[in-house]
C-alpha cells in the first residue's frame, strides 16, 4: 500500500530534499522554542505570585484569559494576530506564546499549592527569609510540577506550529500543506512525521532534565499530568 | 531570660488574644505553656521568635527588646519544633538536620560533625540514618530529627508547639523522657506549648496556665497541684490528678465499690440465694439496718445449712475479720488483701458503719481509668498480686 | 398476531435511519466542494441555485478543501460530485500530459484526461482565466518602471516573495521551473494561505506576490499587476467538473449547469468576488444576484 509505493522513491526523496526538509524542522524548532521559553517566562512567575498571594478574583481572572487563549483555535488566533504583527515568524511565535500559557500556569500553581504548610512554616520560624524559602525549599518541591507542565506544553506547541505555514511562518508546516497542494503524499508524510519525532525527542529531552533536577533535589513526588 | 511585659496582641477584626502579659522565662528551664484551645498560648510562644508581632509592650531576651533585632537572625538562634513536624521532604535526613547552621554559613566539616553528634544523640546513628529522606522514618523518628534540627545551631532557647500531640501514645511518652533526658545535659531554656495535663506535669520545671488571653496561674507542677489558684484550674488539673498530685496515692474511697450486695441478718437462707443469683455475686455482706457491718455470708455456707428452714443469714454467717477505715491509701489495703488471701475487703467510716467494699474488679476498674502509664506501679503490680491470690 | 406487529414496528424503527443515513448521496442530493478562496464557493452557490430550481435534486456545499488536487481526491473518493477546475491542473500530477501552453489544446488534454482517467465531465469554460499573476504595489511598479515579469530581475535578488502554500512545490508552473524560465531568484520566500498575500503586499511586509488574477483585492488595494512576457505560466480556465455517473443518473443537472459555460467573462468574475471580498456580501447572495441579472433564475 502507501508503504510499498513509497519506499525506494522515498529514500530518492529524502536524499533530494533533505536540505528543504532540515530546514523546514529548524524553523518549526526555533519557533516551537521561543515560544515556549517565553511563555515560561511570564506564566512561572505569574503562577509563583498566584500561589504565594491568594487573591482569588486575581486568580480566576487570570486562569479565565489563559483559559481563553488556549481555547480559541489556532488559525483564527494566527489571523487575528496579523494586524498586529504582520505576516511571518512573529505572529506565530505570539500566538503559540499565548497557547502555551495555561498549562505552565497551572502546572506551576499547583505545585507551589502542594508544598505542605507546615513544611514552610518550619522553615519561617528557623529563619529562612522569603527568598531562601522560594529558593531552596518551594522551587525545589514544585519544581516537578513545572516541569510536566513545560513538557505538556512543548508537546502541544510543536504540533500546532505546523500552522504557522500559513501566515508565512515557515516551519514543518510548509512540507505539509505544500503537498496538500501538489499533491505529494511524500511531502505530507515527511513533514508530519518529522513534527512527531521532534515532539518525541523534546519530550525526551525535557524529561532526562526532570529527572536529573529531581534527582539532585531528591524529591519523592509523583508529578500528576494535566491537560 | 526572656521576659514579657504588659504585652498585648490584637487582630484586625478586633480579637483580643492577648491581654497585658507579664511573664518570664527562666533561663534553663522547661516552661510550659498550658491552656484551653483559644487561651492564647501559642500565640504567646510565637512572639518569641517573633512569627507573630505585638501590638503593644516589651518582650526582651537576655536585656535585649527582640523588636531591635533582625527577625531573620533571631530565628536562627532559636530553635523551633511544630506538631506537624515539617521536615523538608526533598532533602537528606543530614540535610534537614544541617538546615540551621547552613544557613549560619558554617564549615561543611563542622556541620557533618555535629549532624553525627546529634543523630547519635537521640538513638538514630549516622550510617544508617543520615542519607534517608524523611518519608521512609516513623512518626516518632521524624519528630526526633525535628527535635535535633532545633538543637542543631546549640540555641540557648527552644521554642516547642505542642510538638508530641500527633504521635502514637507510645512515641509520645518515649519523646518526652527522651527530652527530659536531653534537658538534664543540655539544659536550654524550652518553651513548651500542650493542651496536655498529664505531659505538663510531667516535663515542666515551670507550668504557666492561661485562659483567655491571660495568666491564671504559674508556679512548678508541685506548686499547682497542691495549691490550684482558683476553681477553673481545679477543673482544668481534673480532680483525680489534684489528689494524686496532693497525696502520693489513691485511698479506699477511690476504689470502693458503695452499693455492693448486702443483706440484713434476719433474712432467709432462700432469699439469701435469691440475691445473690440476682447481684451475681457468690457472698453477700451482712449489714444492719443501723449500717453496721456484721459479718459475710458465702454461698458455700448457705448451701450447707440449706435443709434447715427456720435458719436465718445470721446463722451461717462468718464474721468480718479485717476491715480498714475510711482514708487508708490503696496499697495498704491491697497489701492487707494480699497477706490474708482476702478476695474483698471492706471499709469503714470512723463510727465503724459500713462505707464500701473493695473487690478485685473494682481495683482493676480503678487502674485502667487512673492511671495513663505506669506511675502506681507498685500499686497495679499489688493488685496483681492480690488478685492473683484472691482466685479459689 | 400482536406480538409479530410489534416487531415489525421494531425493525423498521430500527432499520429506517439506517437506510436513510447510509448512502448519502444515492437519493437526489449531490455535493459540490469548493476551494479555500472565495471564486469557487460563488460559483458553487450558482450551481446550486440552478439545479435546485431547475430539478429535483438537492444540493450540499463543502467549502474550504485545502487545494485542487484535494477537491479532485474528494470527488474521486465521491466525498464530492462536483467542483469548480481550472485547466492548468492537468500539469499537477494526475496523469501523463503534453507539455503545451496552447489555450486549447490544454483544455483538450483537461477534458480528454480527466474523462479517461477519473471518469469526470469537464465541462466547457465559463468563460474566464484565472491565473497566476506577479504582482508589486503601484508606486513600486513606477519607481522602477515594472511592467513585465522579466524587468525585475536585477531587483528579485533584494525582495521579499510571498506565493500560496503550493507554487514553491508545483512541478510545471511552480517555483523550480520559474527560474529556470526566467532566470530570476527572489531574496526570501513566504508561502501562506493565497487570502493573505494581498495584504502583505499593500503593507509592506513583502515586496512582490503571486497573486491570483481575478482576486478584487488587485484594485482594492492598488495593485499592479506584471505581464508573463515568457509565457511561463500554462493557461488556467475555469469549467464546472462533476462525476459522470452523476450525469447519468441525472441528465437534467448537467443541462442545469450547461446554462453557464460561456457566460461568465474575467471582469464580471473580479466584480463578483468584490462583492463577497470587500463588500462583504454572502456569496449565496452574490450568486443569486448575478443568475437574475443574467435571467437564469426568477
Amino acid at each position: 500500500m502507501v508503504q510499498a509505493e513509497l519506499s525506494i522513491p522515498y529514500v530518492d526523496f529524502l536524499k533530494d530534499r533533505y536540505p528543504d526538509i532540515l530546514r523546514a524542522a529548524g524553523e518549526h524548532l526555533a519557533i516551537s522554542g521561543i515560544s515556549v521559553a517565553i511563555g515560561c517566562l511570564v506564566a512561572i512567575p505569574t503562577g509563583i505570585f498566584l500561589a504565594r498571594r491568594r487573591i482569588p478574583w486575581l486568580q480566576s481572572v487570570i486562569f479565565a484569559i489563559a483559559n481563553i487563549f488556549q481555547t480559541i483555535p489556532s488559525l483564527a488566533l494566527l489571523a487575528l494576530l496579523i494586524p498586529l504583527f504582520g505576516i511571518g515568524t512573529k505572529p506565530a511565535v505570539f500566538a503559540l506564546f499565548l497557547y502555551s500559557l495555561l498549562p505552565i500556569l497551572r502546572n506551576t500553581y499547583a505545585g507551589f499549592q502542594s508544598v505542605d504548610p507546615s513544611v514552610l512554616e518550619s522553615a519561617r520560624g528557623m529563619g529562612y527569609s522569603a527568598a531562601q524559602r522560594l529558593l531552596q525549599i518551594q522551587l525545589p518541591l514544585a519544581f516537578p510540577y513545572m516541569m510536566s507542565g513545560i513538557r505538556v506544553t512543548t508537546v502541544y506547541v510543536i504540533s500546532w506550529a505546523t500552522l504557522a505555514t500559513l501566515i508565512g511562518g515557515g516551519g514543518l508546516g510548509d512540507l505539509i500543506f505544500s503537498g496538500l497542494g501538489v499533491n505529494k503524499k511524500e511531502l505530507i508524510f515527511t513533514g508530519a512525521a518529522s513534527a512527531i519525532i521532534l515532539a518525541l525527542l523534546a519530550d525526551l529531552l525535557l524529561g532526562r532534565i526532570e529527572r536529573r533536577v529531581t534527582r539532585r533535589a531528591g524529591s519523592n513526588q509523583e508529578p500528576s499530568f494535566t491537560s | 531570660m526572656i521576659t514579657f511585659q504588659g504585652v498585648n496582641k490584637k487582630y484586625d477584626d478586633g480579637y483580643h488574644a492577648l491581654k497585658d502579659l507579664h511573664l518570664e522565662f527562666k533561663k534553663g528551664e522547661i516552661s510550659v505553656l498550658i491552656g484551653p484551645s483559644g487561651c492564647g498560648k501559642t500565640t504567646t510562644m510565637k512572639l518569641i521568635n517573633r512569627l507573630i508581632q505585638p501590638s503593644s509592650g516589651k518582650i526582651e531576651i537576655d536585656g535585649r527588646d527582640i523588636l531591635s533585632l533582625d527577625p531573620v537572625e533571631l530565628r536562627r538562634k532559636i530553635g523551633y519544633v511544630i506538631q506537624n513536624i515539617g521536615l523538608f521532604p526533598h532533602m537528606t535526613i543530614a540535610k534537614n538536620v544541617g538546615v540551621v547552621p547552613r544557613l549560619q554559613k558554617w564549615e561543611k566539616s563542622r556541620i557533618d560533625a555535629r549532624v553525627k553528634e546529634l543523630l547519635d544523640l537521640v538513638g538514630l546513628p549516622a550510617e544508617t540514618y543520615a542519607d534517608r529522606y524523611p518519608a521512609e522514618l516513623s512518626g516518632g523518628q521524624q519528630q526526633r530529627i525535628g527535635v535535633i534540627r532545633a538543637l542543631a545551631a546549640d540555641p540557648d532557647i527552644i521554642l516547642m508547639d505542642e510538638p508530641f500531640s500527633a504521635l502514637d501514645p507510645i512515641s509520645r511518652e518515649q519523646l518526652q523522657d527522651e527530652l527530659i533526658r536531653l534537658q538534664q545535659e543540655l539544659h536550654k531554656t524550652i518553651v513548651f506549648v500542650t493542651h496536655d495535663m498529664d505531659e505538663a506535669i510531667k516535663i515542666a520545671d515551670t507550668i504557666i496556665l492561661m485562659k483567655d488571653g491571660e495568666v491564671v496561674q504559674v508556679g512548678s507542677p508541685e506548686q499547682v497541684l497542691r495549691h490550684p489558684a482558683n476553681d477553673f484550674v481545679r477543673s482544668f488539673i481534673g480532680p483525680k490528678r489534684l489528689r494524686q498530685g496532693g497525696m502520693e496515692q489513691p485511698t479506699v474511697d477511690d476504689v470502693m465499690v458503695d452499693q455492693p450486695a448486702t443483706a440484713y441478718p434476719t433474712r432467709g437462707l432462700a432469699e439469701a440465694i435469691k440475691m445473690m443469683e440476682r447481684r451475681r455475686v457468690d457472698s453477700l455482706l451482712v449489714v444492719d439496718r443501723e449500717k453496721r457491718l456484721q459479718g459475710t455470708v458465702s454461698i458455700y455456707q448457705v448451701l450447707d445449712q440449706y435443709g434447715e428452714e427456720n435458719k436465718t443469714v445470721a446463722d451461717v454467717m462468718k464474721p468480718v475479720r479485717h476491715t480498714v477505715r475510711s482514708g487508708t491509701p490503696l496499697s495498704v489495703a491491697l497489701n492487707l488483701m494480699s497477706e490474708h488471701h482476702l478476695p474483698n475487703l471492706a471499709v469503714t467510716g470512723e463510727d465503724g458503719r459500713f462505707l464500701g467494699l473493695i473487690t478485685r474488679g473494682s481495683v482493676v476498674r480503678h487502674m485502667a481509668e487512673v492511671y495513663p502509664s505506669g506511675i502506681e506501679r507498685d500499686a497495679s503490680l499489688a493488685a496483681e498480686e492480690a488478685a492473683a491470690h484472691g482466685t479459689g | 398476531m400482536k406480538k409479530n406487529a410489534w416487531y415489525a414496528v421494531l425493525g423498521l424503527v430500527i432499520a429506517l435511519p439506517l437506510v436513510l443515513s447510509g448512502c448519502g448521496n444515492s437519493g437526489n442530493k449531490i455535493v459540490i466542494g469548493a476551494q479555500t478562496y472565495t471564486e469557487p464557493k460563488i460559483l458553487a452557490e450558482m450551481y446550486k441555485a440552478l439545479i435546485e430550481d431547475r430539478t429535483q435534486v438537492k444540493v450540499d456545499i463543502k467549502p474550504d478543501l485545502a487545494s485542487s488536487p484535494v477537491v479532485i481526491d474528494a470527488m474521486k473518493n465521491n466525498d464530492v460530485q462536483m467542483a469548480t477546475l481550472y485547466t492548468g491542473e492537468v500539469f499537477n500530477n494526475h496523469f501523463e500530459v503534453k507539455p503545451t501552453k496552447d489555450r486549447q489544446e490544454v483544455l483538450k488534454e483537461a477534458q480528454e484526461g480527466f474523462d479517461k482517467h477519473f471518469g469526470f465531465k469537464w465541462f466547457d469554460p465559463l468563460g474566464f482565466e484565472n491565473t497566476y499573476a506577479f504582482t508589486v504595489r503601484k508606486e513600486v511598479a513606477d519607481q522602477n518602471h515594472l511592467k513585465n515579469i522579466s524587468d525585475v530581475k536585477d531587483l528579485a535578488k533584494t525582495m521579499k516573495l510571498g506565493v500560496d502554500t503550493t507554487w514553491l512545490e508545483r512541478e510545471n508552473d511552480g517555483y523550480p521551473a520559474f527560474q529556470k524560465a526566467y532566470g530570476i531568484q527572489f531574496g526570501q520566500t513566504f508561502p501562506m494561505e493565497i487570502g493573505l498575500v494581498y495584504e502583505a503586499v499593500a503593507n509592506k511586509k513583502v515586496d512582490i506576490v503571486l497573486a491570483y488574477s481575478t482576486d478584487p483585492r488587485l484594485k482594492q488595494y492598488n495593485l499592479q499587476t506584471l505581464k508573463d512576457d515568457k509565457q511561463f505560466f500554462p493557461p488556467y480556465d475555469a469549467s464546472p467538473v462533476i462525476r459522470k455517473d452523476v450525469l447519468e443518473k441525472h441528465p437534467e443537472v448537467g443541462e442545469a449547469i450547461g446554462q453557464l459555460v460561456g457566460k461568465i467573462d474575467a471582469q464580471t468574475m473580479t466584480d463578483l468576488n468584490y462583492q463577497v471580498d470587500v463588500e462583504k456580501k454572502s456569496e449565496k447572495e452574490v450568486a443569486r444576484g448575478f443568475l437574475k441579472k443574467i435571467g437564469l433564475l426568477e
